[in-house]
């Protein structure tokens, strides 16, 4: 009997849906006759959670039966998704059910990779003896925290525990950071949160390789909004034009594709404001009130600088740019043409972690197009985000270990050298620990990550934490990188606990979401949280003090009573009630719906979240919050931090050098992007470009056998990765439909099926994201860092094809 | 004897002299019908399902009319009239719906209709342009500054663009108003008035231009408390509300009109006669915080939502002609389809009549209907008046709408 690979997944489903019927435990079904009958007329209770597949943060309703999950539904309260979900969510129960979800505390038996079961007791008694024997040591700077993708208040706990514990190095291993505003849009515009985009009123989006119906930050709101910009009653359909190096489903949705060279979007987008500017077609009165830096300006030394215009005019012809980009004159033109001509437009950009080398420089570009068409602060363009007023908590306790500790450099480089400006720095960990610099580490904890799988420098990252001496791993399973603890002491599953999720949402309102315990946990498994809490306790002392509180539920509680005494916003209602709420805010009333706050919290509960949308128009001012009060085309607050490194390391400085070296200086804080020469191809010749599916969570979902069953239409490919090849690629390289294929790079190659797909340019060849076991395209991607994220340049590494 | 002519000469000019001036009595009537909170209808607007059907600027169903227009700016038992009078024609969209008739109790009922009557003070938002072209005009920039531009006398506006409110606006213009009449007059400057939403307009200028993202909301004003700061600041003794308070001032159940924003403009544009009036009585210009600028024009709002009493006499008449009487018995005389209305308990106050009317309006027209009598339609007053025939006939007088406890709460 063959025994293949989909045949094992198509059994694997079918015995996690039977776990769910049978509690995983079939000798039950013989049980009694009482069984049966409880079974046929069981309890049900639906109760409110949020999905944590990606960062979108819908609201679930979880179906329970005699309080074992039965199913999950959007909540129709919610106001992110309104009870839409996308396939993702219905992937949760597969989680939940998967067979090899670790079922207790492991500690690691001789060799790495060997494990015993032991019990909670014996495991935090492990943990706390090492941290509290590290700390009285002073080197609690040598433990360092890698933290995932997820926020809110489980953020906030590793936070103040790395405060309070003594460590610089609470390090967070993520490529999108949905809760901080882009630099681009913190250099042009001086804001500290990220800005929000007014998608459903706009007439216009043009887009710079955004994923917007797959797995751009919420595909579920993405595509109600999109709906509502292709379909409003109230005024004429709005158009879509996307700018992708392949045809995706986002791109097939669009009114335009507009296929482009991968890392010369920038390029484009300096091409279309030369055509606004030339046509003298841009927002006069903006650009002239509310923008700095358009024209050439004097400083108070008398020195002349570079403004945007003449920098385009100049160096961004239509011609150099159409022969960089690949697109033609004309569509460049049009595009302009319709951006400018069509109110409200907004422009947005995002691929994937980073455009490239010049990422920066690129987002800056394609911001100046809001810019240059008026359309920040309006409605159907950029949007302020409002921020959740949460309790403040009391600060952190630190003792004089703990002072020390945190005086220490981060072991990541973050903040320092040309990584200036980057938060965290993950991609030079490994490195930096193999070399002990600037110290060994002598703990690691990980917690929602897999670095070992999921990043490109997962072989380094492989080699480093061979040197680690103590990896505790909080992964609710045997992955490749809790394959390498010491101990594991896992996570429940969200449906299993206590959470709270704090979404920036694309539209500008703010929302908190809350969640009880679905179901009992199906293992001895405990809540993170909980358990640094218990950690935190028995470390004692200013440790114990930072974290007072028993249960994570106690912590969610004192930090919501902000929300309930803020004076605004409300719980999550009817969609009608919520809109004459709105009425009266407008009006300048707020009328408070509960008396106390036990029947806000309760109310939480039942309803899922708390939200405070708003009709009242926030100037622009408040979104342009520069030195000059202005748009800055020029930044000046770059142009700080860029005149800080260099009086404080000189023009040869690490940071200075990275950032600009060889330009011409105005450049820097312009948004420039040098048309770079045709690259040489000879051994590579075409270019890797990789791509997130609707269908792909955070962290690969390779356990979640329905979201790998959900076809990707435009190939019709499911299961198992592929990687998309031009048919004329495919044809030179005697490469037909479903053979295998060698993807080779630098670094190493992989084996993948060939989709000949005549959606992209011939010159690249796309793999999708699957994460977790397979072929992998971290295999190919070189560790090349964006030093203004800290984070993998994905989209750049250059690779070659033949058939296997 | 002495003694005996000095007691009585000292009782003479106790009785003679001017005594302190006579607290405004609240009015039972009036102060049963206020609510603590007008909006506090506005949950069962939408948790019975009115808002199904009808909307409040434009937010809501289009099958019925929409109360953002002001159109119920009526009498509390006006309001109830409509209701009355559009039952069938909203029983059959109800029908049609497929949804549950709601029904009230007597406070509910209340709370219903003070929150429609309130809805009528909402002025539409502010618009930000007409509000840069009134703070031009109306020489606003002249002293105060925004956005770094304008003149310096007065503070700079931009801190009031944290408010959601145009009534933190009204409060502030209040209790700065004499200090900034005396500038003006020494700068030649004309004093501003303020007419129909230039406040709104002026307060979303200032939001626009100032730069906050913060949004201060107040919470609607209470009209129980407004009643008792009318006394308190001293309102009272030179205006009336009705045959209470001063006379030197107008009465102003008769003489307030309009939204809560043209209230407190009308406060703004009067304030200098104010000022003499109270000069000459030796009262000092009150001032005002926000909250209390809010219930005070609330209670004002609220004057004409309280029913002038209603007229036995008249109502007998109008039972007649509806023909009441024709199902309905009046202490054992008249017919025998409906209740005795003169012996049923809970017909006790005019709210507990009207929530009941409405509660059984649908089996009532089916009964009209079988019986071929037309539906009854209420004009102005004529509810009042016939609530008041009604409850003539039990023991004792009318007692208020409000009365046994059933007053909002």
């Amino acid at each position: 009997m063959q025994f293949t690979r989909r045949g094992f997944l198509q059994a694997l489903t079918a015995t996690a849906g039977a776990a769910v019927l049978l509690k995983g435990r079939p000798s039950k079904v013989g049980q009694a006759a009482e069984d049966v009958e409880r079974w046929a007329t069981p309890e049900e209770i639906f109760v409110p959670s949020i999905c944590q597949q990606c960062p979108g943060g819908c609201g679930l309703l979880v179906r329970t039966l005699d309080g074992e999950v039965a199913g999950i539904s959007g909540n129709p309260l919610h106001p992110i998704n309104r009870g839409t979900l996308c396939p993702k969510a219905f992937g949760g129960l597969q989680l939940l059910n998967d067979p090899d979800r670790l079922k207790g505390p492991m500690a690691r038996a001789g060799e790495r990779g060997s494990f015993r079961p032991i019990g909670w007791d014996e495991a935090l008694k492990i943990v706390t003896a090492r941290l509290s024997d590290l700390r009285t040591k002073e080197l609690s700077h040598t433990v360092a925290v890698l933290g995932g993708q997820y926020r809110g208040y489980r953020d906030t706990l590793w936070t103040r525990f790395s405060e309070a514990y003594g460590t610089p190095n609470y390090i967070r291993v993520r490529c999108l950071a949905p809760e901080k505003p882009a630099l681009a849009h913190h250099f042009m515009q001086g804001v500290t949160a990220p800005v929000g985009y007014d998608l459903a009123k706009a007439q216009l989006i043009l887009s710079f390789g955004v994923s917007l119906l797959e797995a751009w930050l919420g595909p579920v709101h993405n595509a109600q909004a999109f709906a509502r910009l292709r379909r409003s009653s109230e005024r004429p359909r709005g158009w879509f034009i996307q700018v992708d190096p392949r045809r995706s489903p986002t791109a097939i949705k669009a009114d335009r594709w507009i296929p482009i060279v991968p890392g010369t979007d920038g390029i484009l987008a300096l091409g279309i404001a030369n055509a606004i500017i030339r046509e003298g077609l841009y927002d006069r009165e903006f650009v002239e009130e509310h923008t700095f830096g358009f024209e050439d300006w004097v400083d108070g030394s008398g020195k002349r600088h570079l403004g945007f215009k003449e920098l385009v005019l100049r160096d961004y012809g239509l011609l150099a740019v159409s022969a960089a980009t690949g697109v033609a004159v004309r569509s460049i033109l049009e595009i302009a043409r319709s951006l400018a001509s069509i109110k409200p437009a907004v422009v947005i950009g995002e691929r994937g972690p980073a455009y490239g080398a010049d990422d920066l420089h690129t987002r800056m570009a394609i911001h100046s197009l809001n810019a240059l068409v008026g359309n920040i602060g309006v409605p159907g363009g950029l949007l302020i985000q409002g921020e959740l007023p949460l309790a403040p908590l009391p600060v952190a306790k630190k003792d004089e270990i703990a002072k020390r500790g945190l005086a220490q450099p981060r072991i990541d480089g973050a903040g320092e050298e040309q990584y200036l400006l980057t938060a965290d720095t993950p991609q030079l960990l490994p490195e930096r620990i193999l070399k002990k610099n600037p110290y060994p580490v002598n703990a690691l904890f990980l917690f929602a990550t897999n670095p070992l799988a999921n990043h490109p420098a997962k072989e380094a990252f492989a080699e480093a934490m061979k040197q680690i001496p103590f990896i505790v791993s909080f992964s609710p399973f045997l992955d490749e990188s809790t394959a390498m603890a010491d101990l594991i002491l896992p996570d429940h599953t969200y449906l299993e606990r206590w959470q709270d999720d704090q979404v920036t949402h694309l539209a500008g309102f703010t929302c908190f979401s809350l969640a009880q315990p679905a179901a009992s946990p199906l293992h001895q498994t405990r809540n993170t949280a909980d358990t640094m809490l218990g950690v935190a306790k028995a470390l004692g002392g200013s440790v114990a003090e930072s974290l007072p509180w028993e249960k994570y539920e106690e912590l969610l509680r004192e930090g919501v009573k902000g929300l309930f005494q803020a004076g605004r916003g409300y719980v999550t209602t009817l969609h009608a009630e919520e809109s004459l709420r709105k009425v009266l805010e407008r009006q300048g009333y707020w009328v408070p719906e509960f008396k106390d706050y036990d029947g806000f919290w309760k109310a939480l509960l039942q309803r899922g979240a708390w939200w405070d949308p708003t009709g009242i128009p926030v100037s622009r001012k408040a979104l342009l919050k520069t030195a000059s009060g202005k748009f800055e085309f020029y930044s000046t607050a770059l142009k700080e931090v860029v005149d800080k490194a260099v009086k404080r390391e000189g023009k040869t400085g690490p940071f200075f050098s990275a950032l600009g070296a060889g330009k011409e200086e105005d450049l820097l804080f312009l948004p420039a992007v040098p048309i770079a020469p045709a690259e040489e191809t000879k051994s590579f010749p075409l270019r890797l470009n990789t791509y997130r599916l609707l269908s792909r969570p955070t962290g690969g979902g390779r356990n979640q056998p329905w979201l790998l069953e959900q076809p990707a239409v435009h190939v019709e490919a499911s299961w198992e990765g592929w990687v998309e090849i031009h048919p004329a690629t495919a044809a030179a390289a005697g490469i037909k439909e479903h053979d295998s294929v060698w993807v080779e790079s630098a670094k190493g190659k992989i084996k993948l099926p060939a989709k000949l797909y005549s959606g992209t340019l011939p010159d690249i060849v796309h793999i999708p994201l699957f994460g977790g076991e397979g072929p992998n395209p971290n295999d190919l991607i070189g560790n090349e860092t964006d030093i203004f994220r800290g984070f993998g340049l994905l989209n750049t590494t250059r690779v070659r094809i033949r058939r296997a | 004897m002495t003694t005996k002519l000095l007691f009585i000469a000292l009782a003479l000019v106790v009785a003679f002299s001017p005594g302190p001036e006579p607290a405004f009595a609240a009015d039972e009537t009036l102060s049963l019908l206020l609510p603590a909170n007008p909006l506090e209808g506005s949950r069962l607007f939408t948790g019975k399902g009115c808002l199904r059907c009808h909307a409040i600027y434009g937010v809501g169903g289009v099958a019925g009319p929409d109360f953002g227009q002001g159109m119920l700016k009526r009498s509390l038992l006006d309001i109830a009239g409509v209701m009355w009078n559009h039952s069938p024609g909203m029983a059959h969209v109800i029908q049609e719906q497929r949804a549950a008739r709601p029904e009230f109790k007597p406070a509910e009922m209340a709370s219903l209709l003070s929150f429609l009557y309130y809805v009528g003070s909402l002025d539409p938002p502010g618009d930000a342009t007409t509000g840069a072209r009134l703070f031009r005009e109306k020489g606003c920039q002249g002293c105060h500054s925004l956005a770094g531009k304008g003149g310096d006398v007065g503070p700079k506006l931009d801190k009031y663009s944290r408010y959601a409110s145009p009534i933190y606006l009204t409060a502030s213009l209040w209790n700065h108003a004499k200090a900034m009449a005396g500038i003006m007059e020494a700068l030649e400057i004309p004093r501003p008035t303020f007419e129909r939403n230039d406040i709104a307009d002026l307060l979303a200028h200032i939001r626009t231009a100032g730069g906050s993202i913060e949004r201060l909301y107040v919470q609607p004003g209470n009209p129980r408390r407004g009643e008792k700061l009318f006394s308190e600041k001293r309102c009272a003794q030179c205006h009336s509300v009705d045959d209470r308070g001063g006379r030197a001032a107008p009465n102003l159940r008769m003489s307030v009109k309009g939204s809560l924003l043209r209230i407190a403009g009308v406060m703004w544009n009067q304030a200098p006669k104010m000022w003499k009036g109270m000069a000459e009585r030796g009262i000092k210009v009150p001032s005002l915080t926000t909250e209390e600028m809010s219930d005070l024009v609330s209670y004002l709002y609220f004057l004409q939502f309280v029913d002038a009493p209603g007229n036995a006499a008249r109502g007998q008449v109008v039972y007649r002609e509806k023909r009441c009487g024709a199902c309905h018995a009046l202490q054992g005389t008249g017919g025998a389809l409906g209740a005795d209305l003169a012996k049923v308990e809970k017909l006790q106050t005019a709210l507990e009549v009207v929530a009941e009317m409405w509660n059984h309006a649908s089996t009532m027209e089916q009964k009209m209907l079988e019986q071929s009598v037309e539906w009854p339609v209420f004009k102005g007053g004529e509810m009042a008046d016939l609530i008041a025939y009604l409850l003539s006939l039990r023991k004792g007088s009318a007692q208020p709408a409000a009365a046994k406890g059933s007053a909002q709460k």
